[in-house]
């Protein structure tokens, strides 16, 4: 568990907040604790590791990237050919056809759901909208 | 990625609870919680907002209908401005502010004690 403090001098510094400020620390961790203790988290962490361990869907995982990266300009002005796109959704085809890459997608998006739960349940209970206020920008 | 539905255990849930239940005791939120009692018994500052509220969407309508006019934008802003020199929604915004500035910190500590930042995965899980 992290040892990072809550900075809880962003409205108010007096000696109630720090208090405050250990409790929500000691209640972000048990959160992060309960939902470390997932099946969800532990398969997410499995094909984390199992990719991590496999230099050929990763090898194809960096070609894939690297192409994407040289050709996002052109696509985002639509100028990308037809080629150049059937090219790219070859790479991409290509590294999920690597079983462990599947595997890590798939684990991320059923991890990203509970996240996505979680979220509601908080953003409800604090009155102002969670993830959408820690991570402004769409899909991270 | 794929979306996908998933259920909270009750473990889980109960820790989310009491996590929101904490933040809600610091020092951000009670100011936030306080100033919106103070909003809340201000009839004035009340009316200001619902003011506020109604011309935005009156703006929007007009806006997705392309008939807003040079009058409409103006009329807007006046709210506005009415509005952010009352007190009470001063006090209002400065609180909501702050307790939405605490909650990076929040996240900040999660994604440290679990090695992924939730907020963002709860974002992409929701789209």
């Amino acid at each position: 568990m992290g040892g990072t403090r809550v900075d809880t001098h962003v409205v108010d510094g007096s000696g109630e907040a720090a208090t405050a400020g250990s409790d929500v620390e000691s209640a972000a961790q048990r959160f992060a604790a309960a939902l470390a203790e997932t099946t969800t988290y532990r398969s997410f962490e499995e094909a984390s590791v199992r990719f991590s361990s496999d230099e050929h869907a990763r090898e194809a995982y960096q070609a894939f990237q690297a192409r994407q990266r040289e050709l996002q300009p052109l696509i985002m002005l639509g100028a990308a050919s037809e080629e150049q796109k059937a090219e790219l959704d070859q790479m991409y085809e290509a590294f999920m056809g690597e079983h462990s890459a599947s595997g890590l997608l798939h684990a991320q998006a059923s991890l990203a759901a509970l996240c996505s739960q979680l979220d509601v349940v908080l953003s409800q209970r604090l009155g102002l909208p969670f993830a959408a206020t820690c991570s402004p920008g769409c899909c991270g | 990625m794929e979306r996908q539905s998933v259920l909270v255990s009750p473990q889980l849930r109960q820790a989310a609870e009491e996590l929101a239940a904490s933040v809600l005791r610091s020092a951000p939120f009670t100011a936030y919680a306080a100033a919106q009692a103070r909003l809340e018994e201000d009839e004035h500052a009340r009316a200001l907002l619902d003011a506020v509220a109604q011309v935005e969407w009156d703006v929007r309508r007009m806006q997705a209908e392309g008939t807003m006019t040079r009058e409409d934008i103006d009329r807007l802003r006046s709210v506005r401005t009415l509005a952010s020199a009352d007190p009470a929604v001063v006090e209002f915004e400065t609180a909501r502010r702050g307790a939405a500035a605490y909650l990076p910190q929040v996240n900040r500590l999660i994604t440290e004690a679990l090695g992924v930042d939730v907020a963002v995965l709860g974002r992409a899980g929701a789209c």
